[in-house]
C-alpha cells in the first residue's frame, strides 16, 4: 500500500509542474496586468511602469517563473498584490470555509440520493421511479445562482429563518454560524443530489439485471439483503467515482454560491483575484486546487476496495 | 374636539417630531460595501478603502456636499499674496485615538512617507504625480513651523491646489507615527488615527467594526460632505462586505444592514415599494464612449460627428439612470458650480444629419468595434444602446466584450476603436477635461489631442478668476462639440438605499457613505 501511495504521489509531481507552467503562462497571456488593474484609470503610464518593475513583471518570463517556483518550494506563496496579505494563510483560511460547505453538502446529498435512487431502481417503472427521475432531472438543470437566490428570498427574507449575509453569521460562531451555512449547503445539496441520484439509480438497475442477483433471490434471501449486500456494493463504485469528481470540482470553487450568500470562500477569492490580475493569489489558488484534486482522487482510489468487491479481489 | 385641544395635540405631535430628529447616541450602523478595505495605511487604495480611512483619520481639508472645500483637521488656512505659500492652522486640542496630541510635524512625516512610497515599495501614492510637478502643480516643500501650523510651498500659484488636497484620493490625514515600527514599517492591523471612529475589529472579507472615539474634538463648522463636524452618534459602525447587489438588497430588507450604496438605478422603482428610503444625488463619474481619433476610420471628424448625431442622449440617459439625471456631454458635472446650459452644447440627435455626414465621409459599412466589459454592467449596457442607435443610421458597430483589466489595459495603450468607458469620479471640471485631454504621443490615455484646445486648457489651469475660468471652459466645450474626440454621455447618479431606522443620513455627489452625524431609532 505504501508503495502504491508513493507511486501515485510521484505521478502527481509532473502533473503539478505542468499545471504550474500552464497557469503561469495563461495569466500572463491574457491582456491586462496587476499594475494596471491595481492603479486604475487614475494612474499615469510612468506609475504603472514603476509598479511593474517593482513587481518583477519587467523580467523575462522564465526568470519570473523560476523565482515563483523557488519560493513555492520553500513554502512562500508570496503576498497578494491587491491587499498585501500572505497568500498561503489566506488560501487555507478560505479553503476551510469552502470545504466545510462542500463536504457537508455532498455528504448530505449522497445520504439522501443513494437510498432514494436505489429505491427508485428497485421499483423501476413505478410512479415513484418516474417522479424521482423527473425531480432529479429538474434539480440537475437548475442554475446554482438562481436556486441560491430563490432560497435566499424564501428562507432568508420571507421566513427570516437564516441570516442573509454569510459574512455576519460566519463571524459569530455557534448556531449563527451553522445557520449561515444552511442555505449555501442546501443549494449545493439540491443541485448535486440530482446527479448522484441518477447515477446510483442507473447502476443499480444494471446490477439488478445480473444473474447473481437472480441467484440470490432464488436462494430465498430477503430483498433487503439482496439490495444491501449484493446490489449496493456492486452498484456504488461508479457513484463513488462521481462523488469524488463532484467533490473535486466543488472544492475548486463555488464562487457563484459564495457570492450569492456572501461567504468568503476560496472560489470568491479566486474570481476576485482573476479580475484584479492578482498573479500570486491566482497561481496559488490554482495550484492548491490541483493538489486537492490529486489527493482527493488518491483517496477515492484507496477506498475503492471497500465498496467494490471486484477491486478488493 | 375644540380648537384648543387640537392646537395642544398638534403642539405635542410637533414636539415629538422634533424630538425624533434629535440625535440619539448608541446602536450599530451597518454599511454594506462591495469589497473590503485594501489597507489601513492607504498604501493600497480604492473607493471602499478611502471611505474607511476617512472614518479612522481626519484629513486636513475635504469637500463639502456642494463641492466647495471645507475644514476638517485644519480649522483655517490662508495663502500668500503670490499664491505660492499655503498655511494651515490645525484645530486646537485635537488628539489621536491613543490620547496623544496631533502635531503638524506628523503630517509632514506622512507627506514624506507618501511621496517616498513609490521608491520604497513600488506602489506609488496615486497623487504623487498630482503634486510633484508632472502636471502644473508642484509642491516644493511641506513644513511644520509649530505644532499647529503646516506650510505648503508651491513652485508657482495653482488654483487647483486646495481642491487637490481636498480630494479623498489625495487626502493628507492625521495619522499617528506610532502606527509604524522602528523600521518605519506599518504595524499589521494598527490604525491609530484622529477620526470620529477607532478600530475595534477587522475580519477580512467579512466586516470591519469601528467604535466611536469619545475623545473626538470636531471642527467648528457644520457637517457637510466629508468636511466640517464629524461627531459620531452611533456606538459602532460596521463596514460589511457584500459583493453581490441582489444579496445587498435582500440584506437591507431583512434588516441585516442599514445602508446600501451603489444601487443600480433600474432597481429603484421596485425597491421604493419595500419600505426603505431611496436617496439620490448627481454623480461625478463621467460615463463616455471613448473614440480613438488616430484610428484610420475614426480620425475623420465627419464620421465622429455622424456618430454623435446618431446618439439620442436623452433616451439613453433616461433608460440608464431611471430618469434620475439628465444627459451631460461635457466635462462639467451637474453638481458643479460651473455648470450651466452652455455645457449642453453638443451635436443634436438627428439621424438624417448623421446619414448625410456618413455619406459625405464615404462610409461604406466598415465595422466599428465597441469595447465593453460585463464587470461594470453599465458600460456593457451603454455599448448595447450605442450599437442599436448606430445601427439605426446604418453604422456597422460590433461589441467586443473584454474583462475589465483587459479593457483598462487597452485604455492605457490607446488600442481601441471605440470603448464604452466610465472614469473614476473627479470633482473639478478642469480635472475632468484634463483626464481626457493631452498629447497622445506621450500619453495614450489622452482622447482629445488638439493644439488649440490644449493651449486653451493650459490657460484655464492657470486662471483663478471664477468668471473668466467659466467662460474659457464654455469655449473649450464648444471646441469639443465641433471635434467630437470623445462621446461624453452622462454622469451616473449616486443612489443609496437606507433603512427607515436610520436618521440623519444623507447622500452626496461623491457617494461615499458617512457614519458620523447619523443615529438609529432602535
Amino acid at each position: 500500500m505504501i508503495r502504491f501511495l508513493v507511486g501515485r504521489l510521484a505521478m502527481a509531481v509532473p502533473t503539478l509542474i505542468i499545471i504550474s507552467i500552464a497557469v503561469f503562462l495563461m495569466m500572463r497571456a491574457i491582456p491586462g496586468d496587476p499594475a494596471t488593474a491595481m492603479l486604475g484609470d487614475l494612474a499615469t503610464p510612468e506609475m504603472i511602469a514603476r509598479l511593474k518593475a517593482r513587481m518583477g513583471l519587467d523580467q523575462p518570463l522564465p526568470v519570473q517563473y523560476f523565482v515563483w517556483l523557488g519560493d513555492i518550494l520553500t513554502g512562500d506563496f508570496g503576498r497578494s498584490i491587491s491587499t498585501g496579505d500572505l497568500v498561503l494563510p489566506l488560501m487555507l483560511e478560505r479553503f476551510q470555509i469552502s470545504a466545510l460547505i462542500v463536504v457537508t453538502a455532498v455528504f448530505l446529498a449522497s445520504a439522501v440520493a443513494i437510498p432514494l435512487g436505489m429505491f427508485a431502481a428497485w421499483r423501476q417503472g413505478s410512479a415513484w421511479d418516474l417522479s424521482t427521475v423527473a425531480v432529479s432531472t429538474f434539480l440537475l438543470s437548475l442554475p446554482s445562482f438562481w436556486l441560491g437566490l430563490i432560497i435566499l428570498m424564501i428562507f432568508g427574507l420571507r421566513l427570516g429563518w437564516f441570516p442573509v449575509l454569510g459574512t455576519i453569521g460566519m463571524s459569530e460562531g455557534g448556531w449563527t454560524k451553522i445557520a449561515a451555512l444552511i442555505m449555501p449547503v442546501l443549494t449545493l445539496l439540491l443541485i448535486e443530489m440530482g446527479a448522484i441520484l441518477r447515477m446510483i439509480r442507473a447502476s443499480t438497475i444494471e446490477v439488478l439485471r445480473q444473474e447473481y442477483i437472480t441467484h440470490a433471490r432464488a436462494k430465498g434471501l430477503s430483498e433487503w439483503t439482496v439490495m444491501w449486500r449484493h446490489a449496493f456494493r456492486n452498484a456504488f463504485a461508479p457513484t463513488w467515482t462521481l462523488i469524488g469528481l463532484i467533490l473535486g470540482a466543488l472544492l475548486g470553487g463555488i464562487a457563484v454560491v459564495e457570492t450569492v450568500f456572501t461567504i468568503p470562500g476560496l472560489g470568491r477569492l479566486l474570481v476576485q483575484a482573476i479580475y484584479t490580475r492578482d498573479y500570486p493569489v491566482v497561481q496559488g489558488c490554482i495550484l492548491m486546487i490541483a493538489v486537492t484534486y490529486v489527493l482527493l482522487n488518491l483517496l477515492i482510489d484507496m477506498l475503492y476496495p471497500v465498496f467494490d468487491p471486484k477491486v478488493a479481489r | 374636539m375644540n380648537w384648543k385641544y387640537m392646537a395642544f395635540a398638534g403642539a405635542l405631535l410637533a414636539a415629538g417630531a422634533v424630538q425624533a430628529q434629535e440625535p440619539v447616541q448608541g446602536g450599530i450602523l451597518k454599511l454594506a460595501r462591495t469589497s473590503d478595505a485594501r489597507s489601513l495605511d492607504g498604501s493600497r487604495q480604492d473607493a471602499n478603502t478611502d471611505t474607511v480611512l476617512n472614518h479612522l483619520y481626519d484629513p486636513l481639508v475635504a469637500y463639502r456636499a456642494d463641492l466647495s472645500v471645507g475644514p476638517v483637521l485644519a480649522e483655517s488656512w490662508e495663502t500668500s499674496a503670490d499664491g505660492t505659500t499655503w498655511t494651515f492652522t490645525l484645530r486646537e486640542g485635537a488628539t489621536y485615538h491613543n490620547g496623544k496630541p496631533i502635531k503638524a510635524a506628523d503630517m509632514v512625516w506622512l507627506w514624506d512617507r507618501y511621496m517616498a512610497r513609490g521608491e520604497k515599495t513600488g506602489t506609488p501614492w496615486l497623487c504623487e504625480d498630482v503634486f510633484n510637478g508632472t502636471s502644473n502643480l508642484q509642491v516644493n516643500d511641506v513644513s511644520a513651523t509649530d505644532d499647529r501650523t503646516l506650510v505648503f510651498s508651491l513652485e508657482r500659484s495653482d488654483p487647483l491646489f486646495l481642491k487637490r488636497l481636498a480630494d479623498q484620493i489625495c487626502h493628507i490625514f492625521a495619522v499617528s507615527p506610532d502606527n509604524v515600527d522602528e523600521n518605519g514599517d506599518w504595524i499589521e492591523g494598527s490604525a491609530i488615527g484622529s477620526g470620529p471612529f477607532k478600530m475595534k475589529e477587522w475580519k477580512k472579507e467579512q466586516y470591519m467594526a469601528l467604535e466611536r472615539f469619545d475623545g473626538y474634538l470636531p471642527v467648528n463648522d457644520p457637517a457637510s460632505g466629508y468636511a466640517g463636524d464629524r461627531t459620531a452618534h452611533v456606538d459602532e459602525v460596521h463596514f460589511v462586505v457584500v459583493p453581490d447587489s441582489n444579496a445587498a438588497e435582500t440584506a437591507i430588507l431583512s434588516g441585516q444592514v442599514d445602508v446600501v450604496s451603489q444601487l443600480q438605478p433600474d432597481r429603484i422603482a421596485d425597491i421604493r415599494t419595500k419600505g426603505v428610503e431611496v436617496l439620490s444625488a448627481p454623480g461625478l463619474s463621467l460615463t463616455a464612449a471613448l473614440i480613438q481619433t488616430q484610428d484610420p476610420l475614426m480620425q475623420d471628424v465627419r464620421l465622429r460627428r455622424a456618430v454623435a448625431h446618431a446618439i439620442d442622449l436623452v433616451q439613453l440617459t433616461e433608460v440608464k439612470t431611471a430618469g434620475l439625471t439628465q444627459p451631460n456631454p461635457s466635462g462639467v458635472p451637474l453638481s458643479s458650480e460651473y455648470y450651466g446650459e452652455e455645457f449642453a452644447i453638443w451635436p443634436e440627435y438627428d439621424p438624417a444629419k448623421s446619414k448625410a455626414l456618413l455619406k459625405e465621409a464615404g462610409y461604406n459599412g466598415e465595422k466599428i468595434t465597441i469595447e465593453a466589459n460585463k464587470h461594470y454592467t453599465g458600460m456593457y449596457d451603454n455599448a448595447v444602446l450605442l450599437q442599436a442607435m448606430l445601427a439605426a443610421v446604418g453604422i456597422n458597430a460590433q461589441i467586443e466584450v473584454l474583462d475589465w483589466a483587459a479593457q483598462l489595459d487597452n485604455f492605457f495603450s490607446g488600442k481601441f476603436q471605440v470603448s464604452s468607458f466610465g472614469y473614476s469620479q473627479r470633482t473639478d471640471p478642469v480635472i475632468i477635461y484634463g483626464m481626457f485631454m493631452g498629447d497622445k504621443s506621450t500619453s495614450p490615455t489622452a482622447q482629445w489631442d488638439d493644439q488649440a484646445a490644449n493651449e486653451l486648457y493650459d490657460a484655464i489651469t492657470g486662471e483663478a478668476d471664477f468668471d473668466k475660468r467659466r467662460a474659457m471652459l464654455v469655449d473649450l466645450q464648444k471646441m469639443m462639440a465641433e471635434q467630437v474626440p470623445i462621446l461624453p454621455l452622462y454622469y451616473p447618479p449616486v443612489v443609496e438605499i437606507v433603512s427607515p431606522k436610520v436618521k440623519g443620513y444623507t447622500t452626496w455627489s461623491l457617494g461615499q457613505p458617512r457614519a458620523w452625524g447619523v443615529w438609529k431609532t432602535e
